[in-house]
């Protein structure tokens, strides 16, 4: 998904121009922006997705939808990690055929404005290609599943930093999800996170799929990404193929240290794949 | 699906050295790599001068006075950019070995040994 084999070989066999369609909003706090438009003319498929904003984006929990073609291709909820990254690193593959097709974009801020912003300014670009020759439909679909935690429990309502209750007492969270997708394949999973390096540092997590144990106190920094590390560079290999699956576990707070922390978010992210 | 065994070493004090005596697990056939989870650091060089030797059964995986910090994250690279690799088979073979506190760490830490391993 964010390293797509189809367009390396397209890329090999110069068979490919990239492009961009960038559009842009602004989103203000506890907002949702809807907007219809049409993808431009001059392109063939859309290859990839990203976004990125005029500000740090990954203090606020903004969530994207978007549909082309009436067809889901980033889906409602999934998180936009990407906005952590403001670059081209973190690509969301994808590939939809678009010429002058239908686009409906959602975005959703769950969270206030603060430091004296009304609004920042989102850009969703949409990464296109046209080919010289013609390409073979796609056979699998990837899409981005994710279960997300909010620490502390009570959510994040107010600027940060905020203090978490218990600061300085390493904590356990439980979490229970069921994903849908029926014979999907779960190819790989990585995580992001909110602000703090220090607390992923020194907390661990056990997960289950389906009750299988797929993690048992393992360092939950050694798989996130973030700025520095891509997902394709700390994703763990899991190749499990599963229908609707349960994804339950526990989730250890290691921080020790009685100062103010911040607020924060985990996202494990599942990476998937079906058969078209 | 995801195999690694996670060796713990917690040092307490500065130089402290710390004797590692594990086994591989019957259902681990081989070992593919290793690589070092402090639970503390970022873009200070707390490690700066500790070693691990390690050997599984009998054979040195790491030699004496080797440098952590080589194979150890650091908050910037991946674990796969810093994993070595090796292929060792195994049979509940012995893990021996010692860590060497360097003396530059903030204590008490934990220092996780990975090991990616492949199961039957």
């Amino acid at each position: 998904m964010y390293n797509s084999p189809f367009l390396q070989e397209q890329i090999k066999a110069g068979n490919i121009n990239f492009g961009t369609q960038v559009l842009s909003f602004n989103i203000g706090g506890n907002e949702t922006v809807e907007f219809d438009t049409r993808t431009d003319l001059d392109f063939d498929e859309i290859v990839g997705l990203y976004f990125n904003g005029d500000f740090y984006l990954d203090l606020w929990d903004i969530r994207a939808e978007i549909i082309c073609n009436g067809r889901i291709i980033f889906k409602r909820n999934t998180v936009i990690p990407y906005l952590n990254n403001n670059n081209f690193e973190s690509v969301f593959w994808v590939r939809e055929v678009a010429k002058g097709s239908t686009l409906r974009i959602r975005l959703e801020n769950l969270m206030p404005m603060f430091w004296e912003r009304d609004f920042i300014r989102a850009n969703v670009v949409l990464i296109t290609a046209k080919y010289k020759k013609p390409v073979p439909k796609p056979t699998f679909e990837y899409a981005l599943e994710t279960v997300l935690f909010e620490i502390p429990e009570s959510g994040i309502t107010d600027a940060p930093p905020i203090p978490v209750p218990n600061a300085g007492i390493p904590f356990t969270k439980d979490f229970d999800f069921k994903l849908e997708g029926t014979t999907i394949e779960l190819v790989n999973l990585f995580g992001y996170y909110s602000m703090n390096y220090k607390i992923m540092r020194r907390s661990t997590i056990d997960l289950y799929i389906d009750s299988k144990k797929v993690l048992n106190k393992h360092d939950l920094g050694m798989f996130m990404a973030d700025k520095w590390r891509k997902p394709h560079e700390v994703c763990l290999d899991l190749n499990l193929t599963v229908n609707n699956p349960r994804v339950n576990g526990t989730f250890y707070h290691g921080y020790e240290e009685a100062e103010l922390i911040y607020g924060y978010r985990i996202w494990l992210a599942l990476v998937t794949k079906k058969k078209l | 699906m995801i195999n690694f065994k996670i060796i713990q070493v917690d040092i307490t004090k500065a130089n402290q050295k710390v004797i590692i005596n594990d086994t591989t697990e019957p259902d681990i056939t081989s070992i593919k790599g290793i690589f070092l989870f402090p639970n503390q650091s970022l873009n200070v060089r707390n490690y700066f001068g500790s070693t691990l030797r390690l050997l599984v059964g009998n054979r040195e995986v790491l030699p004496k006075n080797f440098d952590c910090e080589i194979i150890a994250d650091n908050g910037f690279k991946s674990w796969k950019s810093i994993k070595h690799n090796v292929d060792i088979s195994v049979d509940k073979s012995s893990i021996t070995g010692e860590y060497l506190d360097g003396g530059h760490a903030i204590y008490p830490y934990t220092m996780k040994i990975y090991l990616e391993v492949v199961k039957k």
